[in-house]
């Protein structure tokens, strides 16, 4: 039986052997990696991680998806290690504040990552090893000492309860959540078969930072099924033009382009070069309006829905039009029930709890079953159906969670603003911003305000991702709807709920 | 490709604008990406390899922060090729 990641990654090793494993794609070119050569390069990794005495040490990775990312990824589970996964578009600040609450040794870090690393302050040691310095690194003889041979029977002695993995998912308070996942965890979620149809080449775009975006590709690998890299999402439609992959993961904001492309593709997209069988979307409401035009040309499309403290066995449904809007049934190894109206869920893969937050792992995780916070209901055949979010998180159709309170926080030191309220409208986000005027203003002096409101939301949009950003200001003179104890009072109908992206960056008084 | 005039590139960049999103509006510079098509910025993100492909000219990512409308789009790609 696999007790742990390292053991699991060698039986991977076996099974690939002889094969291509990756395709990437780099300037243009594609390049295949066989499986020989992805398992030396994490060893040599390995091997530098230990010399460095990181082995069993909290090890960072940031950086864009690429097959340097995926070794750097497997050489921390090679190494004992533990692998926190760092999102690269966080800013200096923030990547201090992981740093310091999770207690992380070291990070590994490519060159789109390297000016954040560089610049951030976590106030403690921090080995930085730019993923370049693996460059240099021959596949040398490394004689094995006592010291090295002991080294190595720990790390495959490492018991299936340690933690193995931590990854960060935003929370309803706006302060991102450090996801735990031991070595049993994360074997079931990438062994749990949930993806077993015979796929030949897997494209994957969605981001290795993200629970879903590792957890498919691992599974990918232990399926022995080749995994395309593309280098930028920009490369989309090129990468399934020349790397071919007859199955690919996208979220629901990818659909309308994808579905307009393939409406004239002829079958599969072979009229386009491509040879597209199946596509899985998850991370949001999937939009059943282009279902049918991928069925007219014979893809399937398989619907995901998970919640990455459940780790990684999660629904997989394939849609029909007869039902566009079910997540499906339960897949095995999955026990599912509605209390009061949330949907819990209990499966081998599910999170140990928060990291140095057991207050906030208590509210969710109780005997194994965790609370989704998603509304759901069950018809008489089984199927189940997601009716709502129980807290406030918005979840785009890209499926990043945006919590409003965070992007509120932003504003907290602004004096125009009085109060503001996020949350979507017409399917975009937006803020409701209740000004601070001087008293006894002159209109000029109120115009005033609301000019510096704006520009300080056009300022604080420049420093996020496109997805985060205010996409529409409704200025509000009156007070801010709250409750009795002065909570704002978050309306279900278009706020808290599922957003389209878009930007609409006109301002609107009521 | 052969040189192309300042406006030769702005009207080629809505063509491809027309052509990626499949849109039945009139596009022009005015036309705002979000607002009016209604893009998610992930289609914004794709056509930038579009873009790419016909002005054989490297487009960052980054550089999207501030693109609104197909003018900014224009704007940018000429930016770039000069």
């Amino acid at each position: 039986m696999t007790e742990n990641i390292r053991q699991l990654l060698e039986q991977i090793e076996r099974q690939t052997a002889g094969k291509c494993l990756f395709r990437c794609r780099r300037n243009g070119i594609i390049e295949e990696v066989s499986s020989e050569c992805f398992f030396e390069q994490i060893r040599v990794r390995s091997r530098i991680f230990l010399r460095m005495g990181l082995g069993g040490k909290k090890i960072g990775i940031m950086g864009r998806n690429s097959c340097e990312w995926m070794i750097s990824f497997c050489a921390v589970f090679w190494s004992g290690s533990v692998a926190v996964l760092l999102d690269r578009e966080l800013r200096e600040e923030e990547l201090s504040g992981l740093v310091k609450r999770v207690e992380l040794d070291g990070i590994v870090y490519d060159r789109s990552a390297a000016g954040v690393v560089c610049e951030s302050s976590p106030g403690k040691e921090l080995q930085r090893i730019p993923m370049s310095v693996f460059e240099d690194e021959a596949s040398e003889e490394f004689g094995e000492s006592e010291n090295w041979k002991a080294e190595q029977q720990r790390i495959r002695n490492r018991k299936p309860e340690e933690l193995a993995c931590i990854f960060f998912t935003s929370g309803t308070t706006g302060i991102s959540k450090a996801v735990m996942m031991s070595e049993h965890g994360m074997i079931a979620g990438i062994t749990s078969g949930i993806n077993e149809r015979n796929y030949e080449a897997f494209l994957a775009v969605l981001p290795f930072h993200h629970m879903a975006g590792f957890i498919m590709i691992l599974n990918t690998m232990y399926l022995g099924t080749i995994i395309c890299i593309a280098d930028d999402l920009k490369y989309f439609f090129q990468c399934l033009e020349q790397m071919k992959p007859d199955y690919v993961a996208v979220v629901p904001s990818m659909l309308p382009m994808l579905a307009r492309k393939v409406k004239r593709g002829g079958p599969n997209g072979r009229n386009l070069g491509w040879n597209l069988h199946s596509i899985h979307c998850g991370g949001a409401a999937f939009q059943s309006e282009t279902l049918q035009v991928f069925l007219d040309q014979n893809i399937t499309v398989l619907q995901g829905y998970g919640a990455s403290e459940a780790g990684g066995i999660g629904f997989l449904w394939e849609m029909t039009p007869d039902r566009p809007d079910t997540i499906g049934k339960p897949p095995k190894g999955m026990e599912v029930r509605i209390t009061d109206g949330e949907l819990y869920l209990r499966s081998e893969s599910v999170m140990m709890g928060y990291y140095g937050d057991e207050e906030g792992t208590q509210e969710v995780l109780k005997d194994g079953w965790y609370a989704t916070g998603d509304l759901c209901r069950q018809d008489e055949e089984g199927y189940l159906y997601l009716i709502g979010r129980k807290k406030n998180l918005i979840i785009l159709s890209n499926g990043e969670n945006v919590s409003p309170e965070e992007i509120e926080r932003w504003f907290a030191s602004c004096r125009e603003i009085k109060e503001i309220k996020v949350g979507t409208e017409q399917n975009r986000i937006a803020a409701w911003i209740c000004p601070q005027y001087p008293e006894n203003a002159s209109e000029s002096e109120k115009a005033a305000v609301l000019d510096m409101i704006r520009d300080t939301v056009e300022r604080c949009n420049q420093r996020v991702p496109l997805y985060k950003q205010i996409q529409k200001v409704i200025i509000s003179e009156r007070a801010l709807e709250k409750t009795a104890s002065g909570k704002l009072i978050r309306r279900d109908k278009g706020e808290g709920g599922i957003c389209d992206e878009g930007n609409d960056r006109t301002g609107s008084q009521e | 490709m052969k040189e192309m005039t300042e406006q030769e590139v702005r009207n080629k960049v809505l063509e491809v604008i027309v052509s990626s999103t499949e849109t039945e509006l009139p596009v022009t510079e005015q036309t705002e990406l979000f607002g009016d098509l209604g893009l998610a910025s992930v289609e914004v993100f794709v056509m930038l390899g579009e873009l790419e492909d016909v002005f054989d000219v490297e487009i960052p990512a980054s550089r999207l922060g501030c693109v609104r409308t197909a003018k900014d789009l224009c704007d940018l790609v000429i930016d770039l090729i000069s």
